[in-house]
Order: structure tokens, then sequence, then C-alpha cells
């Protein structure tokens, strides 16, 4: 299975590039939305705001050709973090800006909660039994954001966290799309398990 | 004075234990874990897992079964009796000579290895690069060992992918003395170990800088890099994760079948021991122990003592109360090994207290007596200058 | 209940971490990529290393160093030294960092703070702030350039400032105790964590144990960083987590 990671400068793609390849993915750095062609898998990664994001994917000609790749050709999808968010429908940070609409839902700013915003930090996850987190060791991983996704259908959240006394989405699933709030690759050991996870998953899907 | 230390409840280990705390009722984890590890492993089971390796390793038909690591001590020796007559295997023995092994445990090390009949590999590092680790880690981490640690981890891992020999085997698995480890997987590895608790927080790359060395003269303290490892196919096994881990029994057994003889130390009961007899400086360990955190080895030993129900805690307070807090009659020549005046080494020791241990005056404490082989240890005065530190 | 986050903090001085007091008198504590390593493999919460001299010397912190960092050390990696513009903070996350550390840019620099809050998100701008006591004001007066430059500027000042321009987390660190190894600066930290919305770092004087549990006993702050108790004495994150947890401060596993 051949893993692309997109590489149109909006994310620190070198630690999730390192992480794959501790398990000897073939994983390489997408610079060009042709190159999705040779990928079976792709990862969105993603540092910054959701409409930075949008920006720079769509004059990469990233956006275009990631919609046909998902959609279209079922290829399957990691988001991670600002990846993850823009599986929505829209996102309302600095204006409304539209994404790719995978995951019905809207990505809102994380207020009115008793906590602190940027939820920053290492916080626990509740998940349901599921393969993508098998083998998992302390349950923690690395959160840093300040908006956050609310999926239309409750079905698409796999995992949970705690931001304050208020339950946020940690994970979300659908079809061939998955998505992390929290960053697996700064998330030590437990954070590599759940890539290697998603993965197997991946590559199962793709050989069955 | 180390009875104002706050300590558990139920053994003697006080606050500034390394991973200690304490539950609601004043029992601390170390003897909370040390339930679970009586009550919940299955050794049966486990012990089949090891037969199973074994067998798998034997058919092999390498030049060498098995690395085993190695000091002399009682638990490397036990183990290698252990894999020798007990499964069979045909191991190097690899050993790192950190400079300080006593005339006993030399003699120990010889009978062990006539009567077992193996192959050893001793490795000797560079003496004046020792000397500046010792120095380094003392003034960092108050702990001059670091080139024995780190040496005797990475030294006969590196032996393995040099070698290709993919299997070693180590003594007792930690878990009775500290909480550090929990389960190995595939994402923490040897090496995480290693860089976690072995190496006091510094890796060879570190050092090289502070003692102005060539690189290379670091090179055996470098742990291989998982590639490396992967590549040679090594992987560590710790005995004692198979195993319960009886001391007392395993002694027993070397004593008998290799003629392992027990030896004095200075910071322990009165009298012959098997605990840590293999180095020359375990009083000097054990006395900048007692400098930093309030308490030494009778602490720790009469700890086991009380949890294997062989004394009574009220006993155990009397023994640290009469043996701990000695100055070690070895000072003298430690301190021309490592090159210091004794105002040098108490300024660097009092730089590494413990709070909330309290600060002792080395000055006020009484002497022991010195060990009956102290004046045979090796000496040389062209080696063992003192060193000038701005 | 959110854990308290424990970060170890690196001072680059050319290719080497260097620790000192006061931001004085340094010497050097080791290589920075196998000091990464050690800190993950003890379970700190992540890392935050600044080069000192990046800003004097009119340049950014080495892009290259923090790939290599990245490549050996899984854990979130904030980095700074000399960041003055969105350019200067894009090749830093390129190269794997998920925070941007702004010191003395985040004072001089006008709008920078903003302008990086718009682009990268509030999440990814630290602010660190460095100050000096003054008895005769009794308040705390923000200097930058390493401890060199006076600023004018006075701490409520700074940290409003840089909050309202969007910055995501605020390091906090008292130049009279830094390397001091006598203890947190806490009256500081209580006078200002009223105005600190976000996460909020104590840095600067930890010498021990019981200095954490003050520091999280008695103020509101989120995390603290370490540096000399960790690089020149003999504590790992293994055993402060310990001792905090027994303390019953509420710390992740290391």
């Amino acid at each position: 299975m051949r893993i692309g990671i997109v590489n149109n400068g909006i994310g620190n793609v070198g630690s999730v590039l390192s992480a794959l390849k501790f398990y000897k993915y073939g994983v390489s750095l997408l610079e060009s939305p042709e190159s999705i062609d040779e990928s079976d898998a792709l990862v969105l990664a993603g540092v910054g705001s959701f409409a930075s994001g949008v920006s720079s994917l769509r004059s990469s000609g990233f956006w275009k050709r990631l919609q046909e790749a998902v959609t279209v050709e079922k290829k399957h999808v990691l988001g991670l973090c600002l990846g993850m968010q823009l599986f929505a429908t829209a996102g309302f940070e600095n204006g409304e800006h539209e994404g790719f609409g995978w995951i019905p839902g809207r990505v809102v700013r994380l207020d009115g909660t008793d906590d602190k915003v940027p939820h920053i930090g290492w916080t626990e996850v509740e998940y349901h039994e599921s393969p993508l987190f098998r083998g998992i060791r302390y349950g923690s991983f690395y959160f840093m954001h300040s908006y956050h996704f609310v999926p239309e259908n409750p079905e698409t959240v796999i995992a949970t966290a705690l931001h304050g006394s208020r339950s946020i989405v940690a994970a979300v699933r659908s079809g061939n799309i998955v998505g992390l709030q929290f960053h697996p690759e700064k998330s030590q050991g437990d954070g590599l398990r759940i890539l290697r996870n998603i993965m197997e998953e991946f590559a199962c899907a793709i050989r069955g | 004075m180390a009875q104002e230390l706050e300590r558990c409840t139920r053994c003697m280990l006080p606050v500034t234990w390394e991973t200690i705390f304490f539950d609601e009722e004043g029992v601390c984890n170390i003897c909370k874990n040390w339930d679970t590890k009586q009550k919940e492993i299955n050794w049966e089971e486990r012990e089949q897992q090891l037969l199973e390796i074994f067998k798998e390793v034997k058919a092999r038909k390498g030049d060498y079964d098995c690395i085993v690591p190695f000091s002399g001590g009682k638990d490397s020796t036990f183990t290698l009796w252990a894999v020798v007559r007990k499964y069979g295997l045909r191991p190097l023995v690899v050993s790192f000579d950190h400079w300080f092994y006593r005339p006993r445990t030399i003699e120990n090390r010889k009978r062990a290895f006539m009567r077992l009949g193996v192959d050893v590999l001793t490795f000797t590092p560079n003496w004046r690069v020792v000397r500046k680790l010792m120095f380094q880690a003392l003034f960092r981490k108050g702990d001059f060992c670091w080139h024995c640690h780190a040496g005797v981890f990475a030294f006969p891992m590196q032996m393995a992918v040099k070698l290709g020999i993919p299997l070693l085997i180590w003594g007792e698995g930690g878990g009775e003395y500290e909480a550090y480890f929990k389960f190995a997987d595939l994402e923490e590895t040897d090496e995480w170990k290693f860089n976690r608790r072995i190496v006091l927080g510094l890796r060879a790359e570190d050092m090289a800088g502070f003692i102005g060395e060539d690189p290379r003269d670091l090179k055996p303290y470098i742990y291989p890099s998982k590639d490396e490892l992967e590549k040679a196919g090594v992987r560590s096994l710790p005995l004692g994760k198979y195993h319960p881990w009886d001391v007392r029994k395993h002694v027993e057994i070397i004593k008998e079948e290799l003629g392992w003889q027990e030896d004095e130390i200075e910071s322990a009961y009165p009298g012959p021991t098997y605990e840590k007899v293999e180095c020359m400086f375990t009083g000097i360990r054990d006395y900048i122990k007692y400098l930093k955190r309030g308490f030494s080895r009778m602490t720790h030993l009469t700890t086991l003592d009380i949890r294997h129900g062989r004394m009574s805690r009220e006993q155990a307070v009397e023994f640290v109360k009469k043996y701990e807090g000695r100055k070690p009659a070895s000072l003298p020549v430690f301190l021309q090994y490592i090159g210091m005046t004794e105002d040098e080494f108490n300024e660097v020791v009092a730089t590494h207290l413990i709070p909330p241990a309290p600060r002792v005056d080395p000055n006020s404490l009484p002497e022991g007596e010195p060990l009956w082989d102290q004046s045979l240890w090796f000496h040389d005065d062209a080696s063992m200058k003192k060193v000038e530190r701005t | 209940m959110r854990h308290k986050r424990i970060i170890p903090q690196f001072l680059l001085k050319g290719d080497r971490l260097v620790k000192g007091t006061a931001f004085k008198d340094h010497i050097d504590v080791g290589d920075p990529v196998s000091q990464a390593m050690i800190y993950d493999a003890q379970g700190a919460e992540e890392i935050l290393i600044v080069d000192i001299e990046a800003t004097t010397q009119g340049r950014i912190i080495s892009p290259a160093l923090i790939e290599r960092i990245i490549s050996k050390c899984r854990l979130p990696v904030a980095a700074g030294g000399g960041v003055r513009s969105l350019a200067d903070a894009r090749s830093l996350f390129r190269s794997g960092a998920d925070k941007v550390v702004l010191n003395s840019g985040a004072v001089e620099v006008e709008v920078l703070v903003e302008s990086m809050a718009a682009e990268f998100g509030s999440q990814s701008v630290l602010v660190s702030l460095d100050v000096c006591f003054l008895p005769e004001r009794n308040d705390w007066e923000v200097v930058v350039r390493s401890g060199a430059m006076r600023t004018g500027i006075m701490i409520s000042e700074a940290i409003d400032k840089a909050v309202r321009s969007g910055a995501g987390e605020i390091l906090l660190t008292s130049i009279d105790r830094e390397g001091t190894l006598n203890g947190f600066d806490c009256a500081l930290y209580k006078h200002v964590q009223p105005l600190i919305p976000v996460p909020f770092v104590a840095g600067g004087g930890a010498g021990c144990y019981d200095h954490i549990v003050e520091l999280f006993d008695t103020t509101s702050v989120d995390a603290c960083g370490l540096g000399k108790m960790l690089a020149l004495r003999d504590y790992d994150i293994v055993r402060i987590k310990s001792y905090l947890h027994g303390r019953g401060i509420a710390v992740r596993d290391a």
C-alpha cells in the first residue's frame, strides 16, 4: 500500500512522515495533485487556520484532485487536526469557509467551556471498542486546537475527549474517511500505535 | 537524622527513593507493585514461552546461541549458570570491565568460567576517558558510574550486532526495586529504556561535548540504532520476566555449583553479603546516596527483609539507625581514581542534595572499617594524578 | 481534571544546549537531539527549544536542527529564536515544529503575534516573556534579547497585548529566579494569572520536587518549564512525576 502525505506547505508533514516510516510503510510526500494518482491511501495533516488551509489547497490544485480521489475513487484518507477539520461542510474561523463536506458538520470555536482555549496538552480519549484503538496503552493524546468539529451525524464520532466538562470530538470515521483531532505523530507510543492501526485498516480494506 | 524522612509505613523506603509515592495509608507504590507481582503472574506460562524461544534459538545453530552480559555479581552469575546448565544454550559471555572489579570477584569470575566452560569477551574501556566521564557524571548528576551504566548496557548490544548473535539474556527485569518500567512493546524499545533510565539523562553525544574528546572515544557507550538492531534481529530477554526472581535461592545455587563466594561491603550489615560485591566503589556510591537522599543501602536491605517477612519494621529501624551514615574507608582510594580532593568532592556532592533530605555534614560522620582487600586494589600514580579544574 | 504539563526548556547556543544563572555564565549541557530523545523517553509533555543568540545575530533557530529533533523525538516541539516574520515561522512549521515561540519578536515587531495567530492559529503561537522584578515599582518589567535589553513595558501590559493579539499560550520566566534552583516566583504568577485566559506556562527557578508542588498548589498555571534542575541535578521526569502524583498533583504518567 502506498501512502501519500499531501505536502502543500500547510502542515508539519515531516513528523507524520517520520512516524509512518517507523513502521516501514511505503510513504512519500505528495508535491503535486497528480501524484495522488500513485497513492492508495492519503494523509492530510495541517497546522494553521481553516481559511489558510482551504486557500492553500485550492491554489495548489490539491483541493479538486482530493475531492475526486476521496468521493469518486473512494481512496482512503486520514485527516490530522486541521486536516480532519477540513472534512467538514464549513468552518467558522474568521468568517465562514467551505470545507470538503465529506463528513457533514461544522467547525466552530471551542467557546463556552470551563477550560482554557486553545485546548493544549495531553488529554485522555474515550473510545469504544474498535480496531483503530487496539493495543493503546495509556490513552492520552496531544491536542492543540482552538476550534472543534461538530458533525451532524453522531454515528461518525468514534472517540471523544473532555475539554473542561464538555465532550468534544477526538476522532471521526465514515467509510473510507478517518479523522483525528489530536496529533498522533506527537503522542509517543500510543500515537504511533493508532497510526499503525489506521494504516492496517486501510490496507485491509484495500486488499479485501 | 534519617528518621526525619517520611517513609513507607510497610517497608523502609523513604520519600526520596526514586519513583516512590504513598497511598492514603502511607504504603508505597513499590510495595503495591510487589503485591501484583506475587499474585497475578502465571509463571508456568512464562516458562513455556521461554522454552519455546530457546528451542527456536538452538535450532538456528549459530556460533553462539546468545550473549550473556556478565559482571560476576550474583545476578549475572546465576543467569549464566541457568543459560548453560539449566537451558543448555551456547552463550558468548560479554563483560564490560569498569576498572573497579574486586579481587574476590575476579576469582568468582574465573571459577564460573572454568566450571561452566564458556567463551568470554571482556572489554576494558580507555581509562583516561573513563576518568573524565566519572567526573562529569559526578558533577552533573551526583553519580560517577555513568560509564558503567552506559557501557554495561550498550556494549553487549553492540557486540550482538557486530557478531550477529541475535539474543541477549539479562538477569532480572526490574520492578522489584523501581516503578520505572511497565511493560515492553514495539514502540517502547530497549533503547527507550536506555534513554529513559539507564544513562542518567546523558547520552554519548552529550558526554562527548563535555569531555572534549574525539567522539570516537565514546563509542563503547553508544546504544545501537533501531535500524542496526532490526537488521541483525537482535532482541533482549530479561530472565526475570520468565522466572520469579528468588535471590536467596539463586545465591545458594551459584555457591554450590560455581563456588561463588560472598564478600563484605562497606555499607551493609557487617559480615559477608551477596549484594553488590563486585565493585570496589559500592561503598562510595552508597555514601554519596546517603549525602544526597538521606538514606542508603541499609534502608534498601531492611526493606527487602521486611517484604520477605524476615524482619519487623521495628528491628529495621534499629539497624538503619546503627549502620547507615558512615564515611567509607575507601574514600581516599576513590579520590585518587577520580582525581579530586575530599573538599572538592564534598562541594560537588553537596550541590546534589535532594530535598526534603536533610543536609548532612560529611565531617561529622564516623568512619567505617576498611575492607580486607582495599590495600590490594590497583594503584598507579601516573594514571591517578589529581586533576586541576578551574 | 486537566493534567499539569512538565516541559524541559532547552536553550540553544551554537549547536549545543546551555544552562546559566539569570541568563549568564552558560555552560554546555548537551546535544539538542540527544537531549530531546532523553526527555521523550522519560515522558515529558513537550520540548521547548529557543536559540538564545538568534535575535542578536539576525537569524532564526536552525530549521535543519528542528528537523533532526523531530526525526528522533515523538513529542510536540515548541521552537523559537529570532522569529520576526510569517516566513520565519513558516520555515519552522515546515521543519516540524508544532508551536513557534516569540520572545523579542513579540515585543519588537508590531502585529507579529496578530498576523501569526491569524495565519497559523492561536494554538501555534507561544509568547514567551522574560521579566525582572523592580522593587521600586513592586512590579515586573519585560526584558528582551536574552536579558540584555529592558523594554520599559510592565508585565500586565505585555500580557494583555499578547492575549488580545491572539497568543495561544504564554510562557513567563523570571530572570531573577532562572538557574538559581531557588524556586519559582509564585508571587509573579499569582499576580498575572487572572489576566491569562489561555494556557499559562511558568518558567525559571525550579530546584527540587517541592518547588514544583508549591507552584501547582498555590497558582493556577497549567505547566512548568524545567531547566537546570533537569540538566545539572539528579532529577528526571519519571521521578518528578511520581513525586507529584504522590502529592496529589494531576500529571500524565511519565
